[in-house]
């Protein structure tokens, strides 16, 4: 009999997840309080300190703007943080939602197996997740003012057939399971089943793919808000700091390199902390 | 004298087999077929057969998981399809299922005690104090430190997962345990140790008990009565020391013979069974005719034709073979 | 005479000796940091045409060393000490190439699932064949000769409806004999069963044990067949190896084993199996105690914590195997000397 040493044991000491835990949260801590700690008001216009490059940079003109300023003055650092804020924290939310959503079809379509309200919710699934997400988000967003609350929704929209699938899966599978049968046998309701016996199995289900499925979805939100589809001028966010400096790009080029830099670190340290969680749980390809 | 605790009254089990677009019905599985017996309280009745002919369905069956496609299942006299809900409520309570693969069967994200529990909260114990003084209790009845009861089924060896899901059928002291093969996935030295537990359980509990095995020699201890089961019929069912010293059907006399045995090894007596080489029938296409027919030493011509109905060969002693000799009725 | 000698070195003729294994020790290194010492010193010799045995419970070592004697031990496993000898060579010097020439022509394995090991969708014929063309390329007539001769040994005499045909379509026991055949298809000098017969039913068993009988007295080759079950190695070996927790335990020609069993863990195993022909008692005998936590193995020897005869040296120093008799050897600081398995479970 081998005594395991707990997964959570081993994932602590796996360094890359250690790196991307620290970015990630070092992002959370900006989401959180970003406005408390910016420097500058981000909505300030300074037409004299335009175009200021960063600090490192050889033609550094003060001390003051450590990443510089865009095009009308603003201090690019404090509009970094709040960008960083507004842009996680729609990613957030639209994951939580497309999770809660996935889950409920997934749960309702795998109790349902094999049955006609199964194939039904599928392939509405199916559909969901072979629409394209720019055309998806085009249309959407073009047809109502694209607020905080649109925003979430096409991204959740998208987002959400992936863990359907998922959990689905997990409930036919353990649908089968003795402890299961133990539990009918025992008179529980088919409530009790769902809720506590197979929803506890269906966490570590979704713990793998969350991680990668949040860097998705920030970088599509950037992605909205970079063709403008997203938060709206004077709502500050990633993809709109970097659609800010597009036409400096050739020389000013840290307007819009500098957000996109925050992006792939972002991105990059979800999937760090996603790869280790992955070979941790053992479900790593 | 009282009624048996559980009774089979003509149980068959039989699902369609459909195929096409359309779902039609073209065949039928016949997975368990046309059985009747009884367990009397207190009584421990063994069912043997091979892997596939039908004992884990049967038992899914009588438990009320699945209900049969005709028959009846009795519990005290009562349709464990028709109850009340009083009567669901005392069967669920007074009947408990062991199952083969102890560690499937717990929970793998529930502690020993949360397992343990939903037992308990499911019958209607409200006050935790009593449950948990109930979970200690039985844990240690069955020979488990109640510190156990904290930890995972995957922390626990399979001798100790097996010990946890006999507390989880005894936390609320049934009258009748079906135990499927409980023994099979445990090592040797383990399995006679789990026999004398059980034993000595139904003793102190006064249970009823339906063995499910695969072998005849480890039910000798624990059984009274033995039924013998191929392809989803009974082939010869009667008291024990009946089948062991005076087995009738062909098939009972093959499972005798290959039971373990060290006199053969230390005899050097040789190692050919009387049955021919083969598979247990379809339950998709069973024969016509006897069951065993296409693995039987002794087939004749009638046992290709129709199946033998049960005779009686002694007190209690059913054989379904055209060759056993029927007793006299005095 | 009556005497026991503890050391006795036998001139023992060695020209018949086919596989000698010493001190192999497999460890497995888990992620954890644990290792899991599944064969710690195992010793024994095979010779031509004999019938080895070697019998063990979960965590015994016994799969892990027919995995050790191919070098097929699975990730986090490595062999990390002894010889495995074969025919004059030791395995575990031979440079991988080497090895897998060796692997299938002269060493077969055949082991437990017989569904899962072969491909559905692949001809029984072809699965022969191809067993076959991994070492040898030869015509596809002179393939198809060693394939009915292959399938003769284990009984199948109607090849013609069998090479076309999936797995399938045959019984599990059926299945396992064509494994066999693919196993024997160059006549290898070894063939190690692991586990053939375990989790099939009664009736395959003996049509499988069966099989390999007649295998063996048709080819002569020497098998190896590790079980659990008594039964099985009771009828089909010449000597018995008891495994015990990574470590042998016990080595003896079947008949004194089973007559007269020396280590107290054999003798536990004995009387819990339950026999038809013994004596029909209220309870069986059963040994205490679980199975071995293989990651913290006590100091001393393995068995000592379910050992009703054991004393305080038992506790502290692990016994090494001794000679006891002709060739018997038991790993055992008070091997009991008057146990008689005839007269304790009255066998009929």
């Amino acid at each position: 009999m081998i005594k395991k040493n707990k997964p959570i044991g081993l994932l602590w000491k796996d360094k890359n997840f250690l790196i991307g835990l620290t970015i990630i949260s070092i992002t959370l801590f900006i989401t959180l309080f970003a406005s408390q700690i910016v420097p500058f008001d981000p909505g300030k216009v300074a037409p004299r300190e335009r175009l200021m490059p960063p600090l490192w940079s050889s033609e550094s003109t003060n001390a003051f703007h450590w990443l510089g300023t865009d095009s009308i003055g603003r201090d690019l650092l404090s509009r970094i943080f709040l960008g960083i804020k507004n842009s996680m924290a729609i990613a957030l939310f639209s994951i939580g939602v497309a999770i809660f959503i996935g889950a409920v079809v997934g749960l309702l379509s795998g109790l349902s197996y094999p049955g006609f309200f199964d194939s039904l919710l599928m392939r509405i699934t199916d559909i969901q997740m072979g629409f394209p997400f720019v055309l998806l988000a085009i249309i959407i967003l073009s047809l109502v003012r694209p607020t905080v609350f649109t925003i979430i929704l096409v991204l959740s929209l998208s987002a959400w057939p992936a863990y359907a699938r998922v959990i689905r899966s997990g409930v036919i599978i353990e649908k089968e399971m003795d402890y299961v049968a133990a539990a009918k046998i025992l008179g529980a309701s088919r409530f009790r089943i769902a809720f506590k016996y197979l929803g506890k199995n269906l966490v570590p289900a979704i713990l793998p793919v969350a991680p990668m499925d949040l860097a998705s979805i920030v970088i599509a939100e950037s992605l909205l808000s970079f063709m403008n589809l997203g938060i709206q001028p004077p709502g500050i966010s990633l993809g709109n700091i970097m659609a800010d400096g597009w036409n400096y790009i050739n020389t000013h080029w840290w307007i819009t390199a500098l957000p996109g830099i925050v992006v792939f670190i972002i991105v990059l340290s979800l999937n760090l902390m996603a790869d280790a969680i992955q070979s941790v749980s053992g479900k790593k390809p | 004298m009282s009624a048996p605790i559980l009774e089979v009254v003509d149980v068959n089990k039989h699902y369609p087999i459909r195929e096409g677009f359309f779902n039609k019905q073209t065949g039928l599985k016949q997975v368990v077929n046309c059985i009747n017996f009884q367990i009397e309280d207190g009584e421990t009745v063994a069912l043997v057969g091979e892997s596939g002919c039908g004992k884990s369905v049967l038992l899914r069956t009588i438990i009320g998981l699945e209900q049969p496609t005709d028959g009846r299942v009795l519990y005290k006299e009562m349709d464990v399809y028709k109850m009340d809900r009083k009567g669901v409520k005392e069967f669920r309570k007074k009947v408990q299922l062991i199952f083969q693969n102890a560690f499937t069967s717990l929970h793998p994200r529930f502690t020993i005690k949360q397992s343990l529990e939903e037992v308990l909260i499911l019958t209607g114990i409200k006050d935790r104090k009593r449950r948990e003084q109930i979970i200690i209790d039985t844990l240690s009845k069955v020979g488990l430190d109640p510190i156990y009861r904290f930890r995972y089924p995957d922390q626990l060896s399979g001798g100790q997962c097996q010990r946890v899901i006999i507390a989880r059928a005894l936390v609320e002291q049934p009258d009748l345990i079906l135990a499927d093969e409980p023994i099979s996935s445990l090592d040797v030295s383990l399995q006679a140790q789990v026999i004398n537990l059980l034993m000595d359980l139904q003793e102190e509990y006064k249970m009823s008990m339906l063995f499910v095995a695969h072998d005849l020699a480890v039910v000798r201890q624990i059984a009274s009565k033995i039924m013998i089961m191929y392809a989803g019929t009974i082939l010869e069912s009667g008291p024990s020391s009946e089948i062991y010293n005076n087995p009738q059907h062909p098939y009972t006399k093959v499972l005798l013979k290959s039971a373990p045995s060290i006199s053969k090894g230390i005899n050097e007596v040789g190692f050919h069974l009387d049955i021919k080489v083969g598979d247990i029938p379809n339950p998709d296409s069973l024969p016509v005719g006897c069951l065993f027919n296409t693995r039987c030493m002794y087939s004749e011509e009638r046992c290709f034709h129709e199946r033998p109905i049960s005779l009686k060969v002694a007190p209690g002693h059913l054989v379904s073979c055209y060759l056993a000799k029927q007793m006299d009725d005095e | 005479m009556g005497q026991v000698s503890k050391v006795i070195t036998h001139q023992d003729d060695r020209s018949d000796v086919l596989l000698e294994v010493n001190n192999l020790k497999t460890y497995f290194y888990l992620q954890s940091g644990d290792v899991v010492k599944a064969v710690d010193g195992v010793d024994f010799i095979l010779r031509k045409g004999r019938v080895l045995g070697i019998i063990g419970e979960s965590g015994s070592g016994k799969s892990v060393t027919s995995r050790s004697i191919l070098r097929i031990v699975d990730d986090p496993g490595k062999v990390v000490g002894g010889e495995i000898i074969f025919k004059g060579n030791n395995l575990l010097e031979l440079s991988e190439n080497e090895m897998a020439k060796i692997r299938g022509a002269q060493i077969s394995l055949i082991f437990q699932d017989p569904t899962t090991s072969f491909n559905p969708y692949i001809k029984i014929g072809e699965h022969l064949s191809e067993a076959y063309r991994v070492h040898k390329k030869e015509s596809k007539e002179e393939i198809k000769r060693h394939v009915i001769d292959a399938l003769k040994l284990v009984g199948i005499s109607n090849y013609e409806d069998i090479l076309y045909r999936y797995p399938c379509e045959f019984s599990a026991g059926f299945r396992q004999r064509i494994f066999i055949a693919m196993a024997m298809i160059f006549n290898p000098a070894l063939l190690i069963a692991d586990e053939p017969t375990t989790n099939l039913g009664i009736t395959i068993q003996a049509e499988i044990i069966e099989a390999l009988i007649e295998v063996k007295e048709r080819v002569g080759n020497s098998v190896i067949i590790i079980t659990h079950d008594f039964g099985v190695v009771s009828q089909f070996s010449d000597d018995i190896l008891v495994m015990y927790a990574g470590h042998c335990v016990e080595y003896s020609p079947k008949k004194d084993l089973l007559l007269y069993p020396r280590h107290p863990y054999t003798v536990g195993l004995i009387q819990s199996v339950p026999l038809l022909e013994a004596r029909k008692t209220r309870r069986l005998k059963s040994i205490p105690g679980f199975p071995p936590d293989m990651v913290n193995k006590p100091e001393g020897c393995p068995f000592a914590p379910r050992c009703t005869y054991k004393q305080e040296k038992c506790i502290h120093k692990l016994p090494t195997l001794i000679e006891i008799g002709k060739n018997r050897k038991v790993a055992c600081h008070y091997p009991l000397s008057d146990y008689h398995t005839t007269d304790d479970l009255k066998l009929g």
